[in-house]
């Protein structure tokens, strides 16, 4: 194999390290000189590196990447190479005779040590996808790139460390494909995409949400669908955050809010049922083109003709960007709309943080729900005690509360019995096609 | 312009073996310490706790961050919580390279509330209180020798 002879072509400056390219050769060179016959990869990440960079700049950050290669150079003197594949992701290959597992638990011992930088301590943490493989049955960069998708798994399971399984290389094609093919249907103009989701590619679901209290079906939650034309069926936690990542869920979004508002006017005036209120799912990362969603919404609201108040946005609990959510969320309310806090209970804000929004509804998480009637009397007993703990809390913050996920009669007994009015779930109704609203509405407890 | 810095830190002991085990790879540690941290104009404490390594370091800021990532990759002690790291005016300990305090077979600290604590201030406080505690007692077994 012709091995690339510039060194700066090989020699990554920031770390001193082999790079990608140069460092896959190297192992590749190694594996034979040694007859090696198994080849084991650790590929790490360092866990939320970005957030260090933007705390510390740029300039402490590349050091501190500096550090840790030399820190992973110093403990794995057994490695057969260490190379940085990019940004703040390394590659460590071993030799079949090391111990792997011994090795991932130095990895994680070493990479969270501290590290004392310009008057900074930093400690870090990583995030591990390893594969082992014959040497003669696959080249290295095979091997390597399975370690890769074992890492991606483990980002996207919130798993610290993931052993690579042929699946996982089949998932990281598939949302390769949906990236790919949510591209073509949206990087266009907005009334081109307008006009693609007039071909019904994209969608809308509509869950009613009931009010015990007053018996009656109040609105409904608009939820996105994608039938894709190959592919079939693809939910939203297949492919929002492909387009949250693709920088295209201000369109989809803006979308999203227009259809849904002048589909619940039409269903208004053909029932005469003109307070039924529609909620609305706002990406976090709409949130960042603060300009985009307001205009969005304010259009929305003039082409449907919709009174604001009956608008609720849906934003959930768990947006990293809830520190700049204050100020945005002040201009969607002075529109008029209602604000709801989604899957409430399952993200990391704290309530301190939750008191600056502007809310006016919590949304108890399903997983909360689904518990209530567990045959394991502790999972219902605690179940119980968190539905009440939530339940108290929005009464203390004076805000209204939507049960989510009911499905059965008995978890709906519990949860009236805790005082809930607002309920959404399959007890009542599966989201249903704009068209059959109105049946529905028709049919129901109205 | 001095750019004197002052760390803290406690580790967990990883030196398996009793007592007189421990005590060999302390004066190895102590040994090693005296050569290197005379070079780099290093002086500090060490402290043996129940179980823990406190020590404190001061020195010039590079030669701080030179001798702290050495400590790291000493795999006689694990779960490294740093305590303080500032500038100082002066040193606490200018007449040692590394002066060794003891060993304590109690702990000293309450090491879970210490790890546990997100209060960077409060952690800054209790790495001075630290430090103080060990000038105190270099300064008590100074007394005791010199005597």
């Amino acid at each position: 194999m012709k091995i690339e002879n510039s060194k700066e072509k090989q020699i990554d400056a920031l770390t001193n390290l082999p790079n990608r390219l140069f460092g896959c050769q190297l192992v590749e060179g190694l594996l034979v000189k040694n007859n090696e016959q198994i080849v084991q990869v650790i590929v790490l990440e360092i866990s939320r590196f970005g957030q260090i960079s933007d705390s510390v700049g740029n300039v402490l950050a590349d050091r501190i990447l500096a550090m840790a290669a030399k820190r992973l150079s110093a403990v794995f003197t057994n490695a057969l190479c260490i190379y940085r594949t990019h940004g703040d992701h390394f590659c460590l290959a071993f030799s079949g005779c090391v111990d792997l597992p011994v090795e991932i638990e130095r990895l994680q011992d070493f990479a969270q040590r501290p590290f004392a930088i310009s008057g900074n301590v930093i400690v870090l943490s990583v995030r591990i996808g390893f594969a082992t493989a014959e040497v003669k049955k696959q080249p290295f960069s095979d091997t390597m790139h399975a370690a890769e998708a074992a890492l991606h798994y483990a980002n996207n399971n919130a798993l610290k460390v993931c052993r690579f399984e042929p699946y996982m290389l089949e998932n990281a094609k598939k949302s390769h494909q949906v990236a790919n093919d949510l591209r073509c249907s949206l990087v266009t103009n907005a009334q081109e995409l307008f006009n693609a989701i007039a071909s019904e590619e994209f969608y809308l679901v509509y869950q009613p949400i009931i009010s015990r209290k007053q018996n009656k079906v109040t609105g409904f939650e608009a939820l996105l669908r994608w039938k894709h034309p190959l592919r079939g069926l693809i939910m939203p936690n297949e492919f929002i955050h492909i387009a949250e990542e693709i920088g295209v869920m201000d369109v989809l979004g803006a979308w999203v809010l227009r259809k849904a508002c002048l589909d619940i006017v039409k269903l208004q005036k053909k029932t005469q049922l003109t307070d039924l209120t529609i909620n609305i799912n706002v990406s976090p990362v709409q949130f960042l083109e603060v300009e985009i969603l307001i205009n969005a919404l304010e259009n929305a609201i003039i082409e449907s003709g919709i009174s604001p108040e009956l608008i609720c946005i849906e934003i959930t609990e768990s947006s990293e960007f809830i520190n700049s959510m204050p100020s945005i969320l002040q201009r969607v309310k002075k529109l008029g709309c209602q604000i709801a806090i989604d899957d409430f209970g399952t993200g990391y804000s704290s309530i301190v943080k939750l008191t600056t929004l502007p809310l006016n509804l919590l949304k108890v998480d399903r997983s909360f729900v689904f518990e209530l009637d567990s045959q394991d009397p502790i999972k219902s007993q605690q179940a119980l005690l968190i539905a009440r703990c939530v339940y108290g809390l929005a009464q203390a913050l004076g805000l209204d509360v939507i049960t989510e996920g009911v499905e059965t009669t008995e978890q709906l007994a519990i949860v009236t019995k805790l005082g809930a009015d607002l309920i959404q779930g399959f007890h009542y109704a599966k989201p249903m096609l704009e068209t059959e609203m109105l049946n529905y509405l028709n049919q129901s407890i109205t | 312009m001095s750019n004197l810095y002052q760390l803290s830190y406690i580790s967990k002991n990883l030196i398996a073996g009793d007592k007189h085990a421990l005590q060999l790879q302390i004066k190895s540690i102590l040994a090693s310490s005296s050569t290197n941290n005379v070079k780099l104009g290093i002086t500090g404490a060490l402290l043996y706790s129940g179980g823990y390594f406190c020590q404190v370091i001061e020195g010039e800021e590079e030669h701080i961050e030179v001798l702290f990532e050495s400590i790291q990759l000493d795999s006689r002690h694990a779960e490294v919580t740093v305590l303080n790291f500032e500038k100082v005016r002066e040193r606490s300990f200018s007449e040692w390279s590394m002066a060794f305090v003891g060993i304590e077979d109690s702990l000293r600290f309450d090491i879970t509330g210490l790890k546990d604590a997100k209060d960077q201030d409060k952690m800054k406080q209790t790495g001075r209180n630290i430090v103080n505690v060990l000038e105190n007692l270099v300064r008590k077994k100074q007394a005791t020798q010199t005597r």
